[in-house]
C-alpha cells in the first residue's frame, strides 16, 4: 500500500509539473528534470502493475494450486475410503472363507465319528439289568443290577 | 417143548418199543437240551478263559464285539464263586429265543442270559451275579 500511495504522490507531482509554465530562461534543465519525474512516475506505475499482475498472477496459481491440492485431497480421501472399504471387504471374505472352511471341517468330522459310529459294534459289556430282588421285609421289587457279557435283550 | 422164541420176540418188541420212547422223548426235548448244552459250552469256554470257545458259537456281531481282556475279566468273576459244576435252565422263550440258567459253582452261582438268532447263532450272552436273582 505505500508502495501504491508513493507510486501516486509520483504521478500526481509529474502531471502537476507538466501543467506548470515553463520558465523562460533556464527552460532545458526543468524540462531536463520534469522528464525525468515523468520517466520515474511512469516507471513506477509499469512497476506497480507488473507487481500487481504477478501477485495476482502468483494468487491464481495458489488458488490453482490449492483448489488442485483440494482435489488432490478429495480424490486422495476418496482412494483411501475405497482403498479401507475394499480392505474391510477383503477381511469379511477372508472370514467368511475361513468360517466356511472351519464349518466344512466340522462336517467332515461329524461324517467320520458317524461312520466310525456305525462300522464299530457298540461296547457293553458291563451293562444294567433289571431283576427282581426281595428287600428285608420280603416285598419284591424290581432293580438294576449290573450284567457282564455281550449283546443286549 | 417149550417154545422160548415167542417170549424173544415179545422182549425184543417191547425193548423196541421202550427205545422208541426213549427216541421220542429225547427229540421233544432236543431243543432245549441243545440250547442249554450251547449255553453251558459258553460258560465254560468262558470259565476256561477260553476266546475261541467263546466265539465259535456267536453271530459275526456279537463276536466282534468280544476282547480277550472281557473274557478274562468274566472268566475271574468266575473262578472267584469255584468251581463250575454246570447249569440248569431256569426260564424259555422259543418265540424270542431267549433263554435264562442257573449256572452253578461250589461257592455260588451266577445267571446266565441268552438269546439266539434265527439262525440258531448267538446274538447275546450276559451273566448276572445270583446273589440278588429270585
Amino acid at each position: 500500500m505505500k508502495l501504491i500511495r508513493f507510486a501516486a504522490l509520483a504521478a500526481l507531482v509529474g502531471m502537476l509539473a507538466m501543467l506548470a509554465p515553463a520558465p523562460p530562461a533556464s527552460a532545458d534543465g526543468a524540462a531536463s528534470t520534469r522528464n525525468i519525474l515523468i520517466g520515474g512516475a511512469a516507471a513506477a506505475l509499469i512497476l506497480i502493475n507488473h507487481n500487481r499482475k504477478v501477485h495476482e498472477r502468483y494468487a491464481e496459481d495458489a488458488q490453482r494450486q490449492a483448489a488442485l491440492a483440494q482435489q488432490r485431497n478429495d480424490a486422495w480421501a476418496a482412494y483411501t475410503a475405497e482403498k479401507s472399504a475394499y480392505e474391510h471387504e477383503v477381511a469379511v471374505a477372508d472370514s467368511l472363507r475361513s468360517e466356511v472352511a472351519y464349518q466344512h471341517d466340522q462336517v467332515l468330522g461329524l461324517r467320520k465319528q458317524l461312520a466310525a459310529s456305525a462300522s464299530v459294534p457298540q461296547r457293553n459289556y458291563v451293562a444294567s439289568t433289571i431283576a427282581k430282588v426281595q428287600s428285608p421285609t420280603g416285598a419284591t421289587q424290581k432293580v438294576a443290577l449290573a450284567s457282564y457279557g455281550w449283546g443286549t435283550f | 417143548m417149550f417154545d422160548k422164541k415167542p417170549i424173544a420176540r415179545r422182549l425184543a418188541a417191547g425193548a423196541a418199543a421202550l427205545v422208541g420212547c426213549a427216541l421220542v422223548a429225547c427229540s421233544a426235548g432236543a431243543g432245549g437240551n441243545k440250547n442249554t448244552q450251547l449255553a453251558d459250552g459258553i460258560t465254560r469256554a468262558v470259565y476256561n478263559n477260553d476266546y475261541a470257545g467263546v466265539t465259535q458259537n456267536f453271530d459275526s456281531t456279537l463276536a466282534g464285539q468280544v476282547t480277550r481282556s472281557e473274557v478274562g475279566d468274566l472268566s475271574d468273576r468266575m473262578h472267584k464263586l469255584g468251581d463250575y459244576s454246570g447249569l440248569t435252565e431256569a426260564t424259555s422263550n422259543d418265540s424270542s429265543h431267549k433263554y435264562t440258567y442257573l449256572a452253578k459253582f461250589s461257592k455260588g452261582a451266577l445267571m446266565v442270559e441268552m438269546r439266539l438268532d434265527s439262525d440258531g447263532k448267538v446274538a447275546a450272552y450276559r451273566v448276572v451275579p445270583q446273589q440278588f436273582i429270585q
